[in-house]
């Protein structure tokens, strides 16, 4: 078949390397359930998910968070504990798809719940998890492939690594052209550059803003910086230029891991670059038989077919 | 069979995200440009621009696809996202604050905690927590916001807890000008024992 629809067929049933996704799933599931392990250990948990009605911080959930209204006032810890569990397992390749559905909608309800707390980020990782529900994630460096007699495979369906890919492109292009259209302050060379102002803003970071205002010149690079990477992220989407791109996106959110205090924002949004840096990263793996053939069960038979889910 | 739908599936999928994350769109009103005197502005502050006009056309067709094409395919899909909370919408960076904002809380005429300041960093793992950070950010910018009722009785139960003697727990909210070196008081509550209940302090 030729054609547009043609190339379309043959884009989708393009098949890449499965620990790629495998890679994937477990970092995105290790940036939620450290992020959530995170609010337990500073002992946040029974104020976060709990109504202010009933002892907690936050009396405005949303009209979605039905978690409340069917399972009592300590509903909100349920949906947090059954995401931590389920994004555990889905991390570790336990039943994994149910555990990535489950884990995804109770995840949803703790975001509900406490909507202020509720970030980007988490919607982002949330429409990751949820892409690779129907992926072939599932199939390298699962536990559960040794658990059960179940063959790993070696190549999954490529479409869904593409879709993380384009939902990527809508992320960083979406922070661009909003900048432009709406944030005029981030092209220009105000007398208090944009990032400035954000990586020393006292409530959200922890750079010394008298300190660090002579460097105003630097502050300005890197506004035009972000901009040119943002609004350039469609190079993400081909192959050739995808590792480049991410080389220059990274730093980025390094800056903001080391100089804010924005959790997982951050590691949440690099686990994402697996897919980009794969080129590079997957030659590194080869150099460990157990990351390039072992640890995962019975290796695929010699000409064994592929089947719809990768 | 499968393979086409297949396709068609993921093709629905890209079509999917891109309709209800449309970089630059996600964000606007559906009725941006929609008044025919609104229009007509634009292209009259456009007239004496070079390339004034066609960037006023281009403008316009964007506004009119946003609102009838791309708003049906929203209305369509949008409720789908609601289930698992997936909105695409993606600004996520803000411009920064245009005020040096702190947030100052006191036990007893002590200062334990000042915002960025590892001198006084008492409960700062919780209070600079990404969860409850975004709460406390609204309670140092305004006098009134969503969850300061919450916000406060958890500053004073924590305090409380730590200083089982005290007898009095102020919070201040502090704002300067760049760099912020010159910080005054905006708005501040206090509560005292034995009722601990929150008052907005009259001068802070």
């Amino acid at each position: 078949m030729s054609g547009p629809w043609g190339w379309w067929l043959r884009f989708t049933e393009r098949r890449v390397d499965a620990r790629m996704l495998g890679l994937l799933r477990i970092l995105c599931c290790a940036a939620v359930v450290l992020d959530l392990l995170r609010v337990a250990q500073v002992g946040l948990a029974d104020d976060l998910y709990v109504l202010y009605e009933h002892g907690g911080i936050n009396g405005h959930p949303d009209a979605a968070a039905w978690v409340v209204r069917e399972l009592g006032p300590h509903g909100g810890l349920w949906a947090y504990g059954a995401t931590l569990v389920c994004l555990t397992l889905a991390g570790l390749g336990l039943v994994t798809r149910p555990a990535l559905l489950v884990g995804v909608l109770a995840y949803a309800q703790v975001g509900h719940l406490f909507s202020p707390g509720d970030r980007g980020v988490d919607r982002i990782l949330r429409t990751v998890l949820l892409i690779l529900l129907f992926s072939g994630a599932h199939r390298r460096f699962a536990l559960g492939l040794r658990l059960w007699p179940q063959a790993r495979r070696e190549r999954v369906a490529a479409w869904p690594a593409d879709l993380v890919r384009w939902l990527m492109v809508m992320v960083y292009l979406s922070a661009g052209v909003s900048k432009l259209m709406d944030q005029p302050d981030w092209l220009g060379a105000p007398a208090l550059p944009v990032v400035y102002r954000i990586m020393t803003d006292p409530m959200a970071a922890h750079l010394d803003p008298v300190a660090l205002l002579p460097l105003r010149p630097l502050w300005i690079l890197m506004g035009w910086a972000t901009i040119a990477v943002e609004l350039s992220s469609p190079l993400l989407l081909f192959r050739r230029t995808a590792r480049w791109w991410s080389s220059c996106a990274l730093p980025m959110h390094l800056g903001i891991a080391l100089g804010m205090d924005l959790g997982m924002f951050s590691y949440g949004l690099m686990s994402l670059h697996v897919l980009l840096l794969w080129p590079w990263l997957s030659p590194l793996m080869d150099r460990v038989p157990a990351l390039r053939d072992g640890g995962d069960g019975p290796a695929p038979a010699p000409g064994a077919a592929p089947t719809a889910a990768g | 069979m499968l393979r086409h739908l297949q396709a068609l599936l993921v093709l629905l999928a890209f079509g999917a995200i891109l309709v209800l994350g449309t970089p630059g769109l996600d964000h606007q009103d559906w009725r941006e440009l929609d008044a025919p005197d609104e229009r007509a502005a634009l292209r009259e502050a456009a007239a004496g621009r070079p390339g004034g006009p066609v960037l006023a056309a281009l403008v316009l067709a964007t506004a009119d696809l946003n609102q009838h094409l791309r708003q049906p395919l929203y209305d369509l899909l949008a409720p789908v996202q609601r289930p698992f909370r997936i909105r695409q919408s993606w600004h996520l960076y803000r411009d920064g604050p245009t005020r040096v904002r702190r947030l100052e809380i006191s036990v007893d005429g002590r200062l334990v905690h000042r915002s960025s300041d590892p001198a006084y960093a008492w409960r700062d793992a919780q209070l600079r927590n990404r969860h409850l950070r975004p709460i406390l950010e609204n309670v140092a910018r305004r006098a009134e916001s969503p969850n300061e009722r919450g916000a406060l009785r958890w500053i004073v139960a924590q305090a409380r807890a730590d200083w089982p003697a005290a007898e009095r727990v102020e919070i201040v909210a502090t704002i300067a000008r760049y760099p912020g070196t010159e910080a005054r008081p905006s708005h501040g509550w206090v509560a005292r024992a034995p009722g601990w209940a929150p008052e907005a302090l009259e001068e802070p």
